[in-house]
């Protein structure tokens, strides 16, 4: 009876071909091809077919896919014949020169605080200062003076007021930014995009140490604020960056789509055009 | 130190292009491969795992890790290779005869192949291709996921979404086929008990049949 269904029903033999079945299985299976010659034969053939399919290797491939962030041809690109990322197409629209231009003064900006950490020694001991003590002042923008200067040197207000300015712009940014549904203008992409993570997360564990090491030698020279300052303008980059990306993410899907549909009606009308050459 | 699909399906998530590439690098042969045996012409396999990838992109965030992240790129390659197979079924397609490039071949020689053992290997991939190509779609997909990507029936059946047994019969039907093609193209397999790999079946006379 149980040799009756196994002849009918292949299931066992399948698991056993392909090593699936418990120990029991396999010996029930074994002592049925013992006894069942047609069954044995089967089971040799199809061993046989799978060494065949062995043969059976995809074509040699030059892949590469990889996601590229803005500035670079982005989306999924494809990598060239050597391996070398090429950008068959390019997925983005143009960044608009302005806000590249924005994008660039807003990493100066952060630069140019962190070049400006100022440290004395003196007689109080240590002190430290950015170049964002303070706030408000003049609007002009003015190239950094040396550190040289005493704490009243014009350059620290002008910072301050440089960095209210790249905070508009960013708001500006955002406001101009087209919404997830109509996503299809050109995006603002900033090139804060390009500090990765932990270009940040190392920016911030540079700084921090500094800023802590300091305070604690000599807390009344020391202003938290400013650090404070820093870490939330460093916090505020971060979500900025977030929402760039998402904003970007969005819209390769859009182009994507249009692009591989594009794709496919061509390649169908060659084929279309082959067809009719044959006839 | 390697992360885990996981571990940068995770920074994924969080926008870090990097870690989405690294799972890119890891993961597009086998998509790759997967695409072009189950729908069988290069540049639209290519398309197919181009497309898994931007999918899986896009949709990080509705992956919850409850599959595997390799599952989740077999499910989505498998829905865009339905979509392929069932669009070309109303396009007339011509398809190209492969060709056998000799000069191809002998630059690919190794020192111990003679071009002869290229060609044969060659047509015996040819012959295996053509053969599977008259499998229905759902016997070659459990073939193709069980032979090359090795996953286990249940596996097949979670991908398929079917019953176990069904991913059994439709192996073993779609086995039988193959073995009744390969024995008319001339390609007799017979694999003795413990010749897993010591046995390599060529088509014997192949050329010399039409």
């Amino acid at each position: 009876m149980k040799q009756r269904s196994m002849c009918e029903d292949k299931s066992a033999l399948v698991a056993y071909l392909y090593g699936e079945c418990d120990e029991a299985e396999r010996r029930l299976v074994e002592q049925h091809l013992a006894g069942c010659a047609s069954c044995a034969d089967e089971m040799e053939q199809l061993r046989g077919v799978r060494i065949a399919l062995r043969e059976w290797a995809p074509p040699e491939q030059a892949l590469g896919f990889r996601i590229v962030r803005e500035g670079e041809p982005a989306g999924v690109g494809r990598a060239t014949k050597w391996g070398r990322p090429g950008g068959t197409s390019r997925w983005l629209p143009t960044v608009p020169a302005w806000a590249q231009l924005a994008a660039a003064v807003l990493v100066l900006a952060i630069g140019a605080a962190i070049a400006n950490l100022d440290v004395r020694i003196g007689n109080g001991g240590v002190s430290i200062r950015t170049g964002w003590q303070r706030v408000g002042g003049g609007q002009q923008a003015q190239a950094p003076q040396p550190a040289a200067h005493d704490d009243k040197a014009p350059w620290r207000a002008d910072l301050a007021a440089f960095e209210r300015q790249v905070r508009e712009q960013i708001s500006t940014i955002q406001a101009s930014a087209p919404s997830a549904s109509t996503a299809a203008a050109p995006v603002p992409a900033s090139a804060l995009s390009r500090l990765s993570p932990e270009d940040r997360a190392a920016l911030v564990r540079q700084v921090q140490p500094i800023i802590d090491g300091m305070g604690r030698r000599q807390q009344e020279n020391f202003d938290r604020q400013l650090a404070q300052r820093f870490l939330r303008f460093a916090r505020d980059v971060d979500s900025q960056r977030a929402a760039d990306w998402r904003v970007i993410q969005q819209n390769l899907g859009q182009i994507d789509i249009r692009t591989t549909s594009e794709v496919a009606d061509l390649r169908r009308m060659v084929r279309v055009a082959n067809v009719q050459q044959m006839k | 130190m390697t992360c885990t699909d996981e571990e940068l399906v995770a920074r994924s998530a969080l926008g870090d292009a990097d870690s989405f590439n690294q799972l890119i690098k890891r993961w597009e042969r086998p998509i790759y491969a997967l695409a072009y045996r189950v729908i069988g012409r290069e540049e639209d396999a290519r398309d197919v795992c181009q497309e898994t990838f931007l999918r899986a992109f896009r949709g990080l965030a509705a992956f919850k890790g409850q599959a595997k992240f390799s599952s989740w790129l077999y499910r989505i390659a498998l829905n865009l290779c339905r979509d392929w197979i069932r669009r070309e079924r109303r396009t007339p397609v011509v398809q190209a005869p492969d060709g056998v490039d000799l000069t191809e071949l002998v630059s690919e020689r190794g020192p111990a192949e003679s071009v002869e053992d290229l060609v044969s290997r060659r047509d015996m991939s040819r012959v295996v291709a053509r053969a599977m190509r008259l499998l229905s779609e759902e016997q070659r997909t459990a073939v193709v996921l069980k032979e090359y990507q090795g996953l286990t029936f249940q596996e097949i059946a979670d991908l398929q979404g079917c019953p176990l047994s069904t991913v059994k019969t439709r192996l073993y039907q779609g086995l039988t086929l193959l073995r009744r093609h390969l024995e008319e193209a001339g390609v007799h397999g017979s694999g003795g008990p413990d010749a897993a790999g010591a046995q390599v079946v060529r088509p014997s006379r192949w050329s010399n049949e039409t």
